[in-house]
């Protein structure tokens, strides 16, 4: 197993690479130009100026090796700096390697993700826990109790919940809860610090649309997946054997039936993993919550080069890391699958 | 496994419990949901009344007491990406940036020159402008100090200065500090600025929101390239106005904390101000207008009839402010034929004329036949206003000559095309010219509204027997520069295309300079130069030249007028809408006057609430 991860790790290596340069060449032959959205008032000449001033007359392979080494140099050797206090970096040096900026805040791209991080892990977060703990019960019982009423609802709402988009139910909430009945903010404030109980409670009201919409759509996912491979299994013969040796129907289910089932299921949420860090776009621009997603299309409407660029980048990354995650899983939970 | 089941749904009724704690939802609320449309008129005059009202008590008992008024909230759901106007130039940053840092002087609501860091505005009466118009010199409120305490001085403008026009710095403010010979601090409050050449409208360096003071300690290190890496610096400069930076959250929120140090000791009213972003411009608008969050929401692009819609909720007041802004179609006067190669759209000294755009009763049936105001209730609401005019203000720039554009006249264009020849020979419904059918290719910037108007402008063209194509190109390619890229503005390669421009502030020269026949857009210059519809006329180029050797404002205002009728008279430039900004305030919210000219902050640190 050792040597498997070490080898799907090493593999990771040259494809990391590859896709860095494809996204590198799609984004420089992409039209666009940061200087675009402007006022018309601003002259011309000044734009170019600042054009040159974001190094962007330079040749695109001078600006891809550029970034790999921001990227693979400086970036870490910051993070360390900021983790363990130590100084690697002498600031006063003036030659010292520039960071990773963003064209559009002139700021390291990777303080702004760092600064996205944790309302977009916390929201989409929650959504995929309460998702999950919600689809997996729900889909076992309308797996096992196949077309009873329970399972015809849950398959109408699942569906429901697949096929209504989140700028639809998210602005109906909004509508609804912020407009009508004024329960909870449409506005979610990143500024806000919770250090009392009544800061606490802003915080819950401020999160309680956006996890709700993106839980349910989760869920729905999630529950057919988990309702499908549970029939599958139901009909098998080790089913029937556990049920003539006289084990009671939770056991059989519970135990038996689940943990199978699971398999599939548990590879799907792991592959999902690194969507919760790349935030969810839409809804993230219905509630005004600012996270990652927002951070990516922003970027991408300003034309920010770097930042899409780094962004997209850690995104690649955490795929390919999930995906082994998900490989490893595998083998772990079905004896069957061996690797080397 | 019910048990699990269970404990969740219990989990999940818990939280929902703590969050929707009871909250008494106003009965006045109810009521003003069910009121029916055609009341507006009169529930728009009552809340305009009562808000003259509180106003005028207001203005009587000034005294307030710094940051007694809590928070205020600000919606720019184009949240700022740094707070240093000079690397971002978009209307976002400075506005943000407007409450924290100030100019010498800024513009107010009517486009008038106000004092800000500036003891007075210089003049030649006052001796502030030399009579030569080669300097003015500026002398600086006594007493001023930054936020951190140290005393603002005469040194801080001249750094502002040398920041901005370092070629290296890719300032985006840099036309503002262009012809300028040196900038000297005579004293600790006074500057003398020297230009190259005689300047007979000296204020522009150093005034508006575009061109404030930073201040020399915090940005020593920050001349040309470096400018760039000055994170902390671009995220929480050290101002002298009303409000200090606590947190800067690029692309997403603000918060500010009234400045200890204001010049003002009984202001700013309010203590705070957190500034948000996100969503897009209906949810600012509904934050305002009907869930109450915030006070004030910023450029609310909406259609008409929603926010409207909104404004019954009887929460909010639409406010609209106008500038220069005119949203215009432009003329081709080149060929813009794929088959000439490189010498599509290209003026060659006037040798490749526009097959039937070059002749002016074409382009004017073309003006004839476009019913602008239906495009204004459609598309703009508050938000825009018919006109015929490249310049419509300020108000004493504004020619009246050609108001008779303001009425559709189809019947009227078509007799003039049939007048002057060009009529349909081949029954195809299109009318031809020597031949060549007045099939025309109509660009934008690809956005809803344009779409729009670019289909009702389609169809008022049929009714005329012009065909039109229409084609709408993503913003950032059609704006942008891109020298590689066919789709620009500047380069052209369409018969009419359609946006919005104006001039930078209330002065119009630098604005009218574009339209001279050395600052036609070609190859020669990257296709950057402004004369897009590649228009020559040699009066027009006189009149220019008169304009920067006249001081006189009435003079001045006279050859702009002048100027402008000669334009749109040639239809090479069809003005549409003149358009304004129009923003939301809460109707608690008092003092707001909304500035087209300057930033829309440019007063709030007179901003007060009205008391419930």
């Amino acid at each position: 197993m050792v040597r498997f991860i070490i080898r799907r790790l090493l593999f990771a290596i040259p494809t990391l690479i590859v896709i860095s340069m494809v996204i590198f060449a799609i984004l420089d032959f992409a039209p666009g130009d940061p200087t675009g959205n402007l006022p018309l008032t601003v002259p011309q000449d000044v734009k170019e100026r600042i054009r040159e001033s974001l190094g962007l007359d330079q040749p695109t392979h001078i600006r891809y090796v550029r970034w790999l080494r921001q990227f693979f140099v400086v970036e870490p050797q910051y993070i360390i700096e900021d983790l363990t206090g130590l100084q690697l970096i002498n600031p006063e040096d003036p030659d010292a390697p520039v960071r990773i900026l963003s064209w559009q805040t002139r700021g390291p791209v990777f303080d702004l993700i760092f600064q996205r991080m944790p309302q977009t892990l916390l929201i989409l977060g929650l959504a995929y826990v309460f998702g999950a703990l919600l689809a997996i019960p729900v889909g076992v019982y309308s797996a096992y109790r196949q077309y009873s009423a329970f399972d015809n609802i849950g398959t109408f709402i699942t569906m429901v919940g697949y096929s209504v988009p989140t700028y639809f139910s998210g602005l109906l909430m909004i509508i609804i809860f912020s407009v009508q009945l004024k329960w909870f903010p449409s506005f979610y404030d990143t500024t806000l610090e919770v250090t009392n109980w009544e800061t606490f409670v802003q915080q819950v009201k401020q999160m309680i649309m956006p996890v709700t919409v993106l839980s349910f759509f989760n869920a729905a996912q999630v529950s057919r997946f988990m309702r499908s491979s549970m029939l599958d299994n139901l009909n098998l013969d080790y089913v029937r054997t556990a049920r003539s040796k006289g084990l009671n129907e939770r056991v059989v289910v519970l135990i038996h039936v689940l943990r199978n089932s699971l398999i599939p299921v548990i590879t799907l949420l792991a592959l999902q993993i690194p969507g919760i860090f790349g935030g969810a776009i839409i809804t993230e621009q219905i509630f005004k919550v600012n996270g990652l997603g927002q951070l990516l299309i922003t970027a991408i409407q300003g034309s920010d080069i770097p930042t899409v660029q780094t962004l997209t980048f850690i995104f690649a990354i955490l795929i390919v890391i999930f995906n082994l995650v998900a490989d490893v899983l595998y083998g772990i939970l079905d004896p069957r699958i061996r690797y080397d | 496994m019910k048990k699990y089941l269970v404990l969740a749904m219990s989990a999940i009724a818990a939280i929902l419990l703590v969050a929707c704690q009871p909250q008494t939802v106003e009965v006045v609320q109810e009521v003003e949901v069910t009121r029916v449309v055609t009341e507006t008129e009169t529930v728009v005059e009552e809340v305009e009344v009562t808000r003259e009202v509180v106003e005028t008590v207001v203005e009587t008992e000034v005294v307030t007491t710094r940051g007694q008024g809590g928070r205020v909230t600000v919606i720019y759901w184009q949240a700022p990406s740094n707070l240093n106007p000079y690397l971002s130039g978009g209307t976002k940053e400075i506005d943000a940036s407007s409450v924290v840092i100030e100019p010498l002087a800024g513009y107010s609501e009517t486009g008038a020159l106000v004092p800000k860091l500036a003891a007075e505005i210089p003049t030649i009466e006052n001796g502030g402008v030399g009579e030569d118009l080669m300097s003015i010199t500026w002398t600086l409120k006594e007493g001023v100090v930054w936020s951190d305490g140290s005393p603002f001085t005469a040194e801080d403008v001249v750094f502002t200065y040398e920041y901005c026009s370092d070629p290296d710095a890719g300032c985006s403010s840099a036309n503002f500090y262009e012809g300028i010979a040196s900038v000297t601090a005579v004293d600790d409050l006074t500057v003398e600025v020297i230009f190259e050449e005689a300047t007979p409208y000296p204020y522009t360096p150093f005034v508006s929101a575009q061109a404030p003071i930073i201040q020399a300690a915090q940005f020593a290190d920050c001349l040309g390239a470096a400018a760039q890496e000055c994170t902390d610096q671009n995220f929480a400069p050290i101002g002298t106005g009303p409000f200090v930076v606590t947190e800067f959250r690029p692309n997403d929120a603000a918060l500010f904390v009234a400045n200890e140090n204001y010049r003002d000791p009984n202001k700013p009213f309010f203590g705070e101000v957190f500034w948000k972003g996100g969503g897009d411009a209906a949810a600012a608008a509904r934050a305002v207008l009907e869930t109450g969050e915030a006070d004030y929401a910023w450029n609310l692009q909406v259609e008409p009839e929603i926010l409207n819609q909104m404004v019954l909720a009887g929460r909010g007041t639409l406010v609209s402010g106008f500038a220069t802004n005119v949203e215009r179609i432009l003329v081709n006067q080149t060929n813009p034929d794929p088959a000439l190669g490189d010498d599509r759209s290209e003026y060659l000294d006037g040798n490749n004329p526009h097959p039937f755009l070059s002749d002016p009763v074409v382009r004017q049936a073309l003006s004839m036949a476009i019913d602008r105001a239906t495009l204004t209730a459609v598309g703009y609401g508050d938000a825009g206003r018919p006109t015929c005019n490249v310049v419509p203000g300020p108000a004493a720039f504004v020619s009246t000559a050609n108001d008779e554009c303001l009425t559709q006249d189809i019947e009227g264009a078509n007799a003039l095309l049939d007048e002057a020849g060009i009529v349909d020979t081949d029954g195809d419904g299109i009318r031809e010219k020597d031949g060549i059918p007045l099939v025309i290719l109509y660009q934008t910037s690809t956005n809803s509204v344009r779409q729009a108007t670019q289909a009702f402008i389609k169809q008022w063209w049929a009714e005329i027997g012009v065909e039109t194509e229409l084609r709408d190109i993503d913003a950032s390619v059609f704006f942008g520069g891109d020298p590689a890229s066919p789709d620009t503005y500047g380069k052209f390669y369409a018969d009419v295309e359609m946006y919005t421009n104006g001039s930078s502030g209330p002065d119009l020269q630098a604005y009218m300079g574009g339209w001279t026949t050395d600052q036609i857009s070609g190859a020669d210059n990257q296709w950057l130069s402004p004369n897009v519809p590649r228009w020559y006329n040699e009066d027009y180029d006189a009149l220019y030249l008169q304009m920067t050797q006249t001081a006189d404002l009435d003079e001045r205002a006279d050859l702009v007028k002048q100027m402008n009728d000669l334009i749109v008279q040639d239809y090479v430039i069809i003005p549409l809408i003149h358009r304004g900004s129009i923003s939301a305030h809460a109707n608690t919210l008092l003092g707001v006057r909304i500035n087209a000219w300057d930033s829309e902050m440019w007063n709030i640190a007179d901003w007060t609430r009205a008391e419930n």
